[in-house]
């Protein structure tokens, strides 16, 4: 459940390692980043602009190049929208709508102007069709961080007796 | 130190040190004052015993709570105990050993377990006894001592089991004023969710912890801490009911306190954090209702002010009041906590990666998409069409050469980092009706060069772009402005309405602006982007945008179509054709543009349902409509060209497995050589497409559809769709009947003419010089041609080198011209493993004879040119293997 509020220094935290378990494809090197993201578009977001709305269908993976953005998802009964939690560089967007193609749950504004790097499905089958044993590694590794975030919320689930 | 609590904020020891204000040089000073504060209390306690009770336990013991509430950073790092339990870490003579693990996860148990013994004992034992007081306070000094000399960090005392840390702990949640930790330099990490490492998230650490062990004890002491202290405070004196008695009484005051703290949080959903926080100060309002008119009486006694009788009650009001903002921003700093957890359930990249990424994504022209709003950072050199397309912009896309006129946009601004308007785009765009629009380009053939905005929406964007179409039909003139149109001429019949006929019917029109044009067609749609077939396969859009003129394109050129009409009879002698309609059309002259269907090599089975041949639009649907009825998994394509890897990659978008049978030994035998076809063969396999070369189908097996394709070696696959793209067959039924010359296609001039000179045949089902391309530009060049000679006109043909591109995503394949150089031709090859590029050039004396290219689109449009143009590149053939593609200009 930890969110890095823990890492001290030099000391091997549980929140750090919760923190590392989740790194994308942390062994990657710069050469196999470059194959990959030469796949990807570019895309400079602004100050207040919307770049995913919560019931579309487009199903990019989105990384976070640098800026801000802010993630809402609707709540309650008459539907409010509360802002869940940010995102910077290096967070990743969009793997579970990326994965399995149905609506997007959440609404993502910058609140910042930066930039994304966007990944198709379709860009991604190009990607692992030039080389399949990345695109393999690829696919496992976001397989791995979903299923780890179902663990976490099956355990926090738990722990509030649900 | 630093005030005001900034929601989402969690700043760590070292964060907030960075903004306090007092001199780090003090905290030593006010150490030893603690410590010789804590040693004089216990003197006066052995000298003095009434008087140190009462300062003990009356006086300096009740500030403590309030302090916790206040400002517990300052506490921790004055606390005489926490002095001396860092004096052997800040001397150097601890061991610095770490706590055994039973204790690290149970140390709370110990601490609360002392602090319920030390305090209940306060009413039997210490209040009343100054020695036994002042044996607690130094066997606490010696205690909190010896855990220093052992243990690392604070996890010999302060952090781990120092009774006091509960209480501490239960208060701190949002202090009202933070001191940074002074203690620790470095963290060495001794205690998990430590306070003094980041004061604001440790209560919420702890009671979101997954262990629910550690989150439970912390829960268990915030439910029955009001019991324990209306016990303490309530209860008659244990001497007169019996210490048995009092004890008892004391636990059954804890058990109704934790019942009614579990009973609320079964019954009331709240945030883990809030009710422990809700106990915590109704415990300390209990607390201070019995203590503040103590407090003051003692104090009255010791220092001799007495208070007014309504300053306990503006005291308790004031905690009442400090207690609710102190809720309040409990909940407040719960929900910004929540919101950073989930940021921790969020992926990230490491730090590397991210650095890589940004490199990625530097240098980038910005583009940006109109109605859609859409900006993207591009590199230069690619071109609107491939931009759009990696972008899921709605454009469609058909030639890839500025032939077919599917693409059009409005450039909006940034035309200035547009390459000019080429001839080809300049014929297409006034096809279409766009050539007035100085906007108005084709994507494909837009390679940017710096910023451009560009809007998707040709017919609504500013301009005017609908509008000019008849402007466009004289703005683009045919290239000879001499020719004057054939009076005699008055009626034209076009046979055909796909690119050579519509571009026959076009051309004619525009030369000869009075005479009767009839445009019939047996398809039952309008012309269509016939290259983008494959896509009705595993599109969602059908035929919506496959359409290439707009709809008043006839009626603006009073050209009058027939669609989805065949033509019945013919009779050369009176110049008319009877219709299948039973009209009569008479002509004087008489373009034939009637293409060519599938070849179908005889293959026993083939027709039952399950096999196609693929040509038009609508054998595309069908094929769909098929596959989705009939929940089809398995496709056979047979046919390794350009038309069936298309067909290939359609099927495997639509989710089939699918096989593709090659005669020769590689991909693309006319456009690629082996090295090309097998950077493409690994592409497409990596997809999953299976290819099996040098193999044909023997038989199709099938019940009452197609189950098996059984290959000449014997082998069987399942199949369930089998589709031939073998090459086609030019549609001459007519032209014989009409006794014109026939060999595999209707045999022309280099003016389109055939042997009747009032008939012209263009595009697939014309024969020039033994070859039928089958082409789109072929078909565009020969449709001029046929369609400007037929009113009068004096145009000729001249073959171009053949441009194709495969149209499967994710891997650019170009080929023009020659491909393997010959006899007197020299070849110049690039290959980048690692890009998966292949540049090819063959070199004609010095001059550009056709190329290969596999992922190099920046590329493309410099080769047409070159090949169109035919400079001579001797001197510059050193830096074609080069990487910069502007060698050809």
């Amino acid at each position: 459940m930890d969110s890095g509020f823990f890492d001290y220094p030099d000391v091997d935290s549980a929140a750090s390692r919760a923190a590392a378990e989740l790194r994308f494809l942390p062994d990657w090197t710069d050469d196999e980043w470059a194959r990959l993201l030469q796949h990807a578009a570019a895309r400079p977001f602004r100050l207040g602009e919307t770049v995913i709305r919560a019931g579309e269908s487009e199903r990019s993976l989105m990384i976070v190049v640098d800026g801000r953005l802010d993630v809402f998802f609707r709540a309650g009964q008459f539907g409010r929208e509360v802002r869940r939690q940010s995102c910077d560089a290096g967070s990743v967007i969009g793997e579970q709508a990326f994965l399995d193609g149905l609506p997007r749950s959440a609404t993502i504004r910058a609140v910042t102007d930066g930039r994304l790097m966007q990944l198709t499905p379709e860009a991604f089958e190009a990607f692992a069709g030039h080389w399949p044993a990345l695109g393999k590694r690829f696919l496992f590794d976001l397989g791995r961080i979903v299923s780890l975030r179902l663990r976490r919320t099956t355990a926090m689930l738990e722990r509030e007796g649900r | 130190m630093a005030g005001a609590t900034v929601p989402g904020a969690f700043p760590n020891y070292l964060q907030l040190r960075e903004r306090g204000w007092l001199p780090a040089r003090l905290w030593p000073v006010l150490r030893v004052a603690s410590v010789a504060a804590a040693v004089a209390t216990v003197a006066l306690l052995v000298l003095v015993p009434d008087l140190g009770l009462k300062f003990c336990w009356g006086l300096a013991v009740p500030v403590l709570p309030a302090l916790f509430f206040v400002a517990p950073g300052l506490w921790r790092n004055v606390c005489p105990l926490a002095a001396l339990n860092q004096l052997p870490r800040t001397a150097g003579f601890t061991r610095a050993g770490r706590p055994p693990e039973w204790l690290l996860r149970h140390g709370y148990l110990v601490a609360v377990g002392g602090l319920l013994v030390a305090v209940s004992a306060r009413k039997w034992l210490f209040n009343d006894s100054a020695t036994a007081t002042a044996a607690l306070i130094v066997a606490a000094m010696l205690l909190a001592f010896t855990g220093g000399v052992l243990f690392r960090g604070k996890s010999g005392w302060c952090s781990l089991v120092c009774p006091v840390l509960p209480v501490e702990r239960l208060y701190n949640e949002t202090p009202f004023v933070r001191v940074a930790n002074r203690h620790c330099d470095p963290c060495v990490g001794c205690t998990k969710n430590c306070y003094d490492f980041n004061p604001l998230a440790a209560n919420l650490s702890d009671a979101y912890d997954d262990d629910a062990t550690w989150a439970g004890y912390r829960r268990l002491l915030a439910a029955i801490f009001p019991g324990f202290l209306i016990a303490y405070f309530g209860l008659s004196e244990p001497t007169a009911i019996g210490l048995g008695a009092w004890h008892l009484a004391f636990a059954l005051h804890l058990a109704a306190s934790a019942g009614i703290f579990f009973a609320v949080a079964t019954l009331v959903r709240m945030p883990p954090g809030r009710l422990p926080a809700i106990f915590a100060v109704v415990a300390l309002n209990i607390f201070y209702w019995y203590v503040t008119p103590l407090w003051l009486a003692n104090l009255a006694t010791l220092v001799g002010v007495v208070a007014p009788s309504w300053l306990a009650w503006l005291l308790r009001a004031g905690l009442l009041a400090a207690s609710v903002l102190w809720l309040w921003r409990g909940v407040r700093k719960e929900r910004a906590f929540v919101g950073r957890l989930a940021e921790g359930e969020g992926s990230r990249l490491t730090a590397g990666a991210t650095a890589a990424l940004g490199r990625a994504a530097a240098g980038g022209q910005e583009v940006v998409f109109q109605p859609q709003d859409r900006r993207v950072a591009v590199e230069a050199g690619r071109s609107l069409l491939e931009i759009a397309e990696a972008n899921r912009l709605p454009l469609e896309a058909g030639c890839r050469m500025g032939m077919c006129g599917a693409d059009p946009v409005l450039i909006v601004a940034g035309m200035e980092h547009l390459p000019p308007r080429g001839d080809d785009e300049n014929a297409t765009l006034a096809r279409i009706g766009l050539a007035g629009n100085p906007q108005a380009r084709l994507a494909c053939m837009c390679r940017v060069r710096g910023p451009v905005t560009v809007s998707l929406a040709p017919g609504s964007a500013t301009g005017g772009a609908a509008a000019p179409a008849a402007a466009d039909a004289g703005a683009a003139a045919p290239r000879s402005t001499t020719a004057r149109a054939d009076a005699t001429v008055r009626a034209l019949v076009v046979v055909g309405n796909g690119i050579a006929g519509v571009t026959a019917a076009d051309h004619a029109r525009r030369l000869h602006p009075d005479c009767e044009i009839h445009l019939v067609g047996a398809e039952r749609h309008p012309l269509y982007n016939r290259m983008a077939i494959t896509r009705l396969i595993y599109g969602r859009s059908a035929m919506a945008g496959l359409a290439l003129n707009p709809e008043s394109w006839c009626e603006e050129r009073r050209i009058t179509a027939w669609l989805n009409t065949s033509v019945h009879a013919v009779a050369p002698t009176s110049r008319t054709l009877v219709l299948g309609t039973g009209e009569t059309l008479a002509y004087d002259r008489l373009v034939l543009a009637t293409g060519a269907t599938c070849l179908i090599p005889p293959i026993p089975g083939f027709g039952i349902a399950g096999s196609y041949g693929l040509r038009d639009a609508d054998e595309a649907m069908a094929i769909r409509e098929f596959v989705q009825k009939k929940a089809c998994r398995r496709a056979v394509v047979a046919g390794g060209g350009l038309l069936g890897l298309e067909t290939a990659y359609a099927l495997h978008k639509l989710g089939l497995r699918v096989t593709v049978l090659e005669r020769g030994p590689w991909l693309l035998r006319r456009q690629l050589d082996a090295r090309a076809a097998a950077l493409l063969a690994s592409y497409l396999h990596g997809l999953g497409i299976e290819i099996l070369f040098q193999t044909e189908v023997a038989a199709l097996v099938c019940d009452d559809r197609v189950r098996v394709a059984t290959l000449k070696s014997g082998e069987d696959l399942a199949c369930e769709v089998f589709v031939v793209c073998a090459g086609i067959v030019p549609q001459v039924e007519l032209a014989c009947r009409l006794g014109l010359a026939v060999g595999r296609g209707i045999r022309v001039d280099s003016r389109m003419a055939t042997r009747d000179a009032a008939i012209f045949a263009a595009g697939d089902c014309a024969e020039f010089d033994g070859e039928i391309p089958g082409l789109w530009p072929t078909a565009v060049e020969q449709g001029r041609v046929a369609g400007a000679n037929a009113v009068g006109g004096d145009e000729i043909y001249v073959p171009q080198a053949p441009c194709t591109a495969l149209k499967v995503a994710g891997i650019d394949v170009a080929s023009f011209g020659r491909i393997d150089a010959g006899e007197g031709e020299t070849e110049v090859v690039r290959e980048d493993e690692a890009t998966r590029r292949y540049r090819k050039f063959v070199l004609r004396e010095g001059r550009l004879a056709g190329a290969i290219l596999i992922g190099c689109p920046e590329w493309s449009l410099g080769v047409q040119r070159a090949l169109k143009g035919g400079r001579d590149l001797g001197a510059l053939a050193g830096q074609l293997a080069g990487d910069d593609p502007a060698v050809f200009g």
